[in-house]
């Protein structure tokens, strides 16, 4: 891959799903794509431009360049500690704060839910709860990869995918199933999976609003404005006093300061003021 | 004055075209001059020369100040073309002519008077009923015969009384003439009227289809007797009556004939079936049989289910037979195989004849795909909810057909036993199979329960695009309102069919909050979804929706233009003609020809003088081929010169054609 194939392709990928490719991981987008010049008998990545452009296929292709670029290994219960904060410190304040208000709804966004392992944890974690029985829940699994959203509505998982899942867990929440486990079903009938692009701001609203929102290991892909983008709309979709869980290395400095931190136990997260911040600055 | 000598000459001439010229001639000059040219014409040796003078005639303003003169044509009984001319034009002035002719109805000439007659009842005006009623008592029995005629075509119902006493007149001609009236005008005639009648064998075939026509309910015994009557005409003419007053007495007929003697009138009849009779006597003979009941006709009507064209009616025949008598057929089920008996499991559902649950048991585990899938199908229908498990089996079968037969079985089934079809299909939906998993929503989602939307909600997040696809559908048949979010939701799936089907329900739920995701749609990478949101929209009413139409005629895809098109013209009508001009000018040739089509239908002609003579010469042949269409429909005759313009240059083999069909159905003038 020549620079300058590097860099219309990464312009190119940039522009459709906002996956940033610095210089030095020129060699993972070689790598990935390089199966695809293969299989269309391809001889340059420009002739592979050339055909994500114009070609009649162009759809489809694109759709396996986002499944080729994107898929990221996750596993159920992926940083605990986080989670621990979720059911320990957050649900409960999140009931409270419901209880008051006399709703008994719980909205959930897993954003980049990959192959559904953290939306269907989140699930596991609610269905832990018992006051949690009477109320209408809901968690709503988002990628942009078709492939794994395939594998995430399918529900069925290797060995791999419980690496961080105690048996007690495992026995209670999954089926064995051909030699894999299957989520059970009053697991899977919280959650549903839906195709969505991250930076598409008219299709979000679709989701409604919601209570929490978890986007772990997924904003790091982006550049600095792709990451003010879609932090803009996860503030859009989050009631007042919603809460908003990033991943370990990921923060919102520079970033946005619409957002306040909050410090709990085990973790520190955001959250969405009751009213607006008044730092005159917003998004950065 | 030159040239009215020259027409007369050319009138005079030994020569037919010569003479057809001078009449074209007189045409083109004022022909009232020269009346007495074309009253002379009306009598030439040749019939062109006569339809000319007519038709040149019956053009000139003073034609209806003649009609006196025209009568007395009648009466040149040594010209019988002078006669003709005259009875064709008295025919088409219409009622015009019906006060004169009236006048002269009681004229001492009998053949004038049955020409009067005639022309009145092919002018068909009411008024000259009473004429004709009139007529039934002349003295001429042509004149009566014709009266009686006329009659029908003017289908006088007030009349019958007085055509039932003119079938006192020992006048065969009339009496038949009489019969085919009454049926003609096909008001309730009672047997009692025409009894005297019944045993006159030369009018018996004419009393039967008279009454098969016009009888009432007590001509059907009269019907089924004859039946077996000794004449063959009368049988078949029976035969042919009795369904035809099967269509006003449905009940009597059928309880007359299954109370009949089944036997002699089975034999009598199913002869009929042979190949030698025409379609609509076996037709209905076919009817007759099933109306019957006799069990000995289950075979030949099995057999005659192999003709395509009696296939309907020998269906509909085992089924009445097999409603009245279930036995009748059972007992048919061992003398047949193949084909046959596999129509036989079909009847037997049909005909709701639980006592087959037994054959069709059989019929379920057979090697013969065809009769199990006809036994799936049976089942259903005669309700046997204790085969649902082995209806849920037939869905695993290789055979497409049977999985089809046995789903739509476990539909039917799922309508009275819905508690035990749900714990027989549930399961289902966690089949590895996802074909399975579709069979088992198709059959929840009809359930009459609402529940079942949350049954279904798993099914909604299947893996598999079918289930979801065919989950999605359960929203078709219930108030969606308080399912919108998931809805909404559902809009983010990745499969297209999914979201069109979404999209088709929210356009069709009328609630505001489902335009959100209307509006959405309308950005949806998939074209047929956005064509369905716009079409959607219209739905909706109200000022937003109009305006998000509006704006889908931006779209990049013209088949969403033609949606946004199409759907405003449906809400605004002629309000929506600005933006169909507008779409003229749009750079794909189906979006432009459709915008024609409905300027076509709502705009004015100023579109078309605006826009004619560009769009004739548009690159794009469909528009041009549009364009001539419109121009003829809009301007009538005045498309003339655009047509032939165009014509002079166009070199589109199909675009040459349309213009010269259109051209050539253009008025002259």
């Amino acid at each position: 891959m020549t620079p300058d194939e590097f860099r219309l392709l990464r312009d190119f990928v940039y522009q459709h799903c906002g996956l940033n490719f610095t210089e030095d991981s020129k060699y993972l987008l070689e790598k990935r794509l390089g199966k695809r010049l293969q299989m269309h008998n391809l001889k340059t990545f420009k002739d592979y431009y050339y055909f994500l452009r114009y070609n009649s296929n162009k759809d489809q292709e694109l759709t396996e360049v986002i499944d080729q670029l994107t898929t990221n290994e996750t596993y159920f219960f992926r940083e605990n500690f986080q989670l621990k904060t979720f059911a320990e410190d957050i649900l409960p304040e999140v009931r409270k704060r419901k209880e008051i208000e006399g709703k008994k709804t719980l909205r959930i966004w897993s954003a980049g839910c990959s192959s559904g392992e953290e939306p269907y944890t989140i699930a596991m974690l609610l269905l832990s709860q018992p006051w949690l029985q009477s109320w209408k829940v809901e968690v709503v699994g988002t990628d942009i990869s078709q492939r794994v959203l395939h594998m995430a509505r399918e529900g069925v998982y290797g060995e791999a995918s419980f690496r961080s899942t105690d048996p007690q867990q495992k026995a209670r929440f999954f089926t064995e199933h051909e030699g894999k486990w299957r989520v059970k079903d009053e697991v899977r009938s919280l959650v549903s999976i839906s195709h969505l692009n991250l930076f598409d701001s008219s299709r979000i609203a679709l989701l409604g609003k919601m209570d929490l929102i978890f986007c772990r290991n997924v904003i790091i892909y982006f550049d600095q404005a792709g990451k003010k983008s879609v932090i803009e709309n996860f503030f859009q979709r989050l009631v007042p006093d919603g809460f908003l869980l990033l991943g370990h290395s990921e923060s919102l400095i520079n970033l946005s300061t619409l957002f306040q931190l909050r410090h709990f136990q085990h973790d520190m997260v955001y959250q969405k003021p009751l009213t607006p911040i008044q730092s005159g600055r917003g998004l950065l | 004055m030159a040239i009215h000598d020259q027409i007369i000459d050319a009138l005079n001439s030994p020569d037919e075209e010569v003479r057809l010229q001078g009449l074209r001639d007189l045409a083109s000059c004022d022909a009232s001059e020269g009346l007495d040219l074309i009253f002379k014409a009306f009598g030439d040796e040749s019939w062109r020369v006569r339809k000319e003078s007519i038709e040149l005639y019956l053009k000139l303003p003073v034609s209806r100040e003649l009609i006196g003169e025209i009568i007395e044509l009648l009466h040149a009984e040594e010209n019988a073309g002078l006669r003709n001319a005259a009875v064709e034009i008295l025919t088409r002035m219409g009622r015009d002519s019906v006060p004169m002719l009236l006048a002269q109805a009681r004229c001492p000439d009998h053949d004038v008077r049955k020409f009067i007659i005639d022309i009145l009842g092919d002018i068909g005006d009411p008024e000259a009923v009473p004429v004709l009623i009139a007529g039934l008592d002349d003295e001429d029995s042509n004149v009566r015969a014709a009266a009686a005629e006329n009659l029908g075509k003017l289908k006088s119902s007030e009349a019958i009384p007085n055509l039932l006493k003119a079938m006192h007149y020992q006048d065969l001609l009339l009496q038949f003439t009489i019969l085919d009236t009454l049926g003609r005008i096909a008001s309730p005639v009672s047997l009692n009227d025409l009894l005297p009648y019944k045993d006159e064998k030369l009018l018996r075939k004419a009393l039967i289809d008279c009454l098969g026509k016009a009888g009432d309910d007590s001509a059907v015994a009269e019907l089924v007797v004859s039946l077996t009557d000794p004449m063959r005409n009368v049988r078949e003419a029976a035969i042919l009556a009795l369904v035809a007053i099967h269509s006003r007495y449905p009940d009597v007929v059928a309880q007359q004939l299954s109370q009949s003697e089944k036997g002699p009138a089975a034999v009598a009849v199913s002869g009929y079936l042979d190949d030698e009779y025409t379609e609509p006597l076996k037709r209905a003979t076919v009817r007759i049989l099933g109306w019957l009941g006799d069990s000995d006709s289950v075979l030949p009507l099995l057999k005659m289910l192999d003709y395509e064209s009696l296939q309907q009616e020998a269906q509909a025949a085992l089924v009445d037979i097999g409603r009245g008598n279930c036995q009748a057929l059972l007992s048919t089920w061992n003398k047949v195989e193949g084909n046959q008996r596999a129509y036989l499991a079909y009847i037997l559902g049909e005909a709701g004849c639980s006592e087959g649950l037994s054959v069709l048991q059989d019929g379920l585990l057979s090697d013969d795909n065809q009769l199990v899938r006809m036994s799936a199908y049976a089942l259903g229908k005669i309700g046997a909810v204790q085969m649902l498990p082995n209806l849920v089996d037939c869905l695993r079968s290789e055979s497409f057909e049977v999985q089809e037969a046995a789903n739509e079985a476990l539909i039917t089934l799922g309508k009275s036993f819905p508690e035990e079809s749900f714990s027989a299909l549930a399961p289902l939906l966690t089949d590895n199979d996802p074909r399975q998993r579709v069979f088992a929503v198709m059959v929840l989602r009809e359930l009459d329960d609402p529940a079942v939307l949350d049954t279904l909600g798993l099914a909604l997040k299947d893996s598999a695009a079918e289930v979801r696809r065919a989950a999605v559908k359960v929203f078709e048949r219930f108030d969606v309102s308080d399912h919108l979010g998931a809805l909404l939701l559902s809009l983010t799936d990745e499969d297209a069919e999914v979201r069109r089907t979404i999209i088709e329900i929210l356009g069709n739920c009328n609630n505001e909050d489902a335009l959100d995701g209307l509006q959405l749609a309308l950005q949806d990478e998939d074209v047929w979804v956005r064509a369905s949101a716009v079409r959607g929209l219209g739905r909706v009413a109200g000022s937003r929706s109009f305006a998000l139409v509006e704006s889908a005629l931006k779209d990049p895809v013209g088949l969403v233009s033609i949606a946004a098109l199409e759907t405003l013209s449906a809400i605004a009508g002629a309000g929506a003609v600005n933006h169909m001009l507008s779409a003229l000018d749009h750079s794909d040739e189906e979006v432009v020809t459709a915008a024609m089509n409905l300027l076509t239908h709502y705009g004015s002609e100023d579109w078309i003088n605006d826009h004619a003579e560009r769009l004739i010469n548009h690159p794009f042949w469909v528009v041009r081929a549009q364009i001539a269409r419109s121009a003829v429909e809009v301007l009538g005759q005045k498309a003339r010169p655009l047509l032939e313009k165009r014509l002079a240059i166009e070199t589109e083999e199909v675009v040459r054609q349309q213009l010269s069909d259109l051209l050539a159905d253009l008025p002259v003038n």
